[in-house]
């Protein structure tokens, strides 16, 4: 009898996490990833990981871990593998050397994780504006310095960190700015790159900006294959509807992890963890009343026989990483013709602007009228901002706005790939 | 202005510094990066700010997530446009060029299949 087959797209803590628990279960498991290394967020945090159980580990230690786990135990590991879209029937779409060009499931998680949020200002598209999640890569992973005075936006722990990790690897840090008061005036100037910020009318010199205003789940494959969505405020924007385990409306599909709204690292392991649980009680690989499903979903510690790490499942609350009190998008004003909304349409706030005053009333509708969300990125980084201009002029309440339609491709895809001749650039 | 330098205590990660250096090429100009990093990660390390223009506004790019999501990092690689850079690893002599606009492709082999006509 054949191995039931799971799939788990992204190869982060939460991805690791859930491979581990359902291929000890008894799956025929692969995870993808699109990046070069696997781990995810694990590759680039320095801040020790509290494990239940154990002592605070190293991220990186953690990672190498978790990957050697997971391949001792058969997990299949693809990273460089992009999915590039999910159709129904469990039916993931692959390009990158080594993957299979369709891989059918019985049971696709989705494990894709979060984005850094975007923070629509004047001068936000030089050259030198870099995501948090950028900088704590060219800092943490490749030892990289992009810069020598750092600016960074944002009052939450991602900015603390942010702020940190500059000075751990000898940048200085010229201002934190405070994004919570709203209409507070900011603007990024250079020629050609980041020269200075202004920040409420006075000059900082700086050249590089870090924009850490928390992060969003980054979830386009559940939107593409139909599952229901909700829009939560204060913290994560459009969130993936899914119940204890990770199920959403799609059966055989399930979410975990950042994807299924933002979180830390350990509550990240947690819930990939009672994922993976959750998804073998559905094929029956353990029973419905085994002990440690019960333990995953709620409070308490529980050991992954193939990775042999306790996880607590942390019983507080999912949100994390958002700034105290104000959702970072209402503080931005997004008014004016030199602040890119649509970063890759180089659509401005004013342009979206008119369009809603000419009377656009959803995200599709400022999409067709604007171009804004048909670019390369297919909405990631101004579905957030777009959704908050039309609460703001249209009065549609962020909770009645459904994000884009999906198409795919959902990550750039050249047309060798889809002739069967492989793309002699990965990367692409 | 930007450059690499040596952390302290980031042990599971010392593997990037330790890869060999190999050259590529940028704009006619020869760059040294870690074998296996990607290229973003390269151009940045050596200065490069810079890696594409806008095609509506001239305006220039030059790596925001750099996680393969913004595509402000696409260049052109060994003659091929739109290659997220930051998820290219580099190979010693790779030719990258910046990438202005769309990109534009060889017109007697558009899509890059290597056929003769």
């Amino acid at each position: 009898m054949t191995r039931p087959r799971v799939a788990v797209v992204g190869g982060g803590p939460a991805g690791l996490s859930a491979a581990c628990a359902v291929v000890a279960a008894g799956a025929a498991t692969t995870v993808i990833d699109e990046q070069p290394r696997l781990g995810g967020r694990l590759r680039y945090r320095r801040a020790p990981v509290a494990v239940g159980g154990r002592d605070l580990i190293d991220p990186g230690e953690l990672v190498q871990t978790m990957i050697g786990a997971a391949s001792d135990a058969g997990v299949s590991l693809l990273p460089d593998v992009t999915a590039w879209a999910l159709f129904a029937g469990n039916r993931l779409a692959l390009s990158g050397s080594g993957a299979p060009a369709e891989l059918e499931v019985d049971r696709v998680i989705l494990a894709t994780g979060s984005t850094d949020r975007p923070y629509p200002f004047p001068g936000g598209s030089l050259p030198g504006v870099f995501s948090a999640r950028a900088v704590h890569l060219l800092l943490n992973h490749y030892h990289v310095r992009p810069g020598r005075r750092f600016v960074i936006l944002g009052d939450g722990p991602d900015a603390r960190e942010a702020a940190g990790d500059v000075n751990a690897a000898g940048g200085e840090v010229a201002a934190v700015v405070g994004i919570a008061a709203p209409g507070g005036a900011l603007a990024a100037e250079g020629e050609t790159h980041v020269e200075r910020v202004v920040i409420d009318g006075e000059t900082v010199e700086a050249d590089t900006v870090v924009v850490a205003v928390s992060r969003q789940p980054d979830a386009d494959l559940a939107r593409l294959v139909g599952a229901g969505i909700s829009w939560r405020d204060m913290s994560n924007g459009h969130i993936v509807v899914h119940d204890a385990g990770g199920a959403t409306t799609v059966p055989g599909v399930f979410v975990t992890g950042d994807a299924a709204g933002v979180t830390d690292i350990a509550t990240a392991l947690a819930r990939g963890q009672a994922t993976g649980l959750a998804v073998a009680a559905s094929l029956s690989l353990i029973d419905a009343s085994d002990p440690r499903l019960a333990a995953s979903l709620g409070a308490g510690s529980i050991w992954s026989e193939a990775g042999g790490i306790a996880v607590d499942v942390p019983s507080a609350g999912l949100s994390h990483g958002h700034t105290d009190g104000q959702d970072p998008w209402d503080a931005a004003p997004m008014s004016g013709a030199t602040e890119f909304v649509c970063r890759c349409e180089e659509v401005s706030a004013a342009v979206i602007r008119d369009a809603i005053d000419a009377g656009a009333q959803s995200i599709n509708d400022v999409k067709r009228r604007t171009r804004a969300g048909m670019g390369a990125c297919q909405g990631c980084f101004c579905t957030g901002p777009i959704a908050t201009l039309l609460s703001r002029h249209a009065q549609v309440p962020r909770s009645a706005i459904d994000p884009m339609t999906a198409r795919p491709p959902v990550r750039l895809l050249p047309l060798e790939r889809l002739a069967g001749r492989g793309s002699p650039r990965d990367g692409l | 202005m930007s450059e690499r330098f040596r952390p302290g205590g980031f042990a599971a990660n010392d593997e990037i510094a330790s890869e060999p250096e190999v050259p590529f090429h940028v704009d006619g100009r020869t760059v040294m990066a870690r074998e296996g990093e990607p290229l973003a990660i390269a151009l940045l390390a050596s200065g490069v700010r810079i890696f594409r223009t806008m095609p509506h506004t001239g305006e220039p790019r030059g790596g925001y997530c750099l996680v393969g999501r913004c595509t402000d990092c696409l260049m052109i690689v060994d003659g091929q446009p739109n290659v997220r850079t930051c998820l290219t690893p580099v190979a010693p002599g790779m030719v990258v060029q910046t990438q202005h606009g769309l990109g534009e492709r060889d017109e007697h082999d558009p899509f890059c299949l290597g056929a003769t006509t």
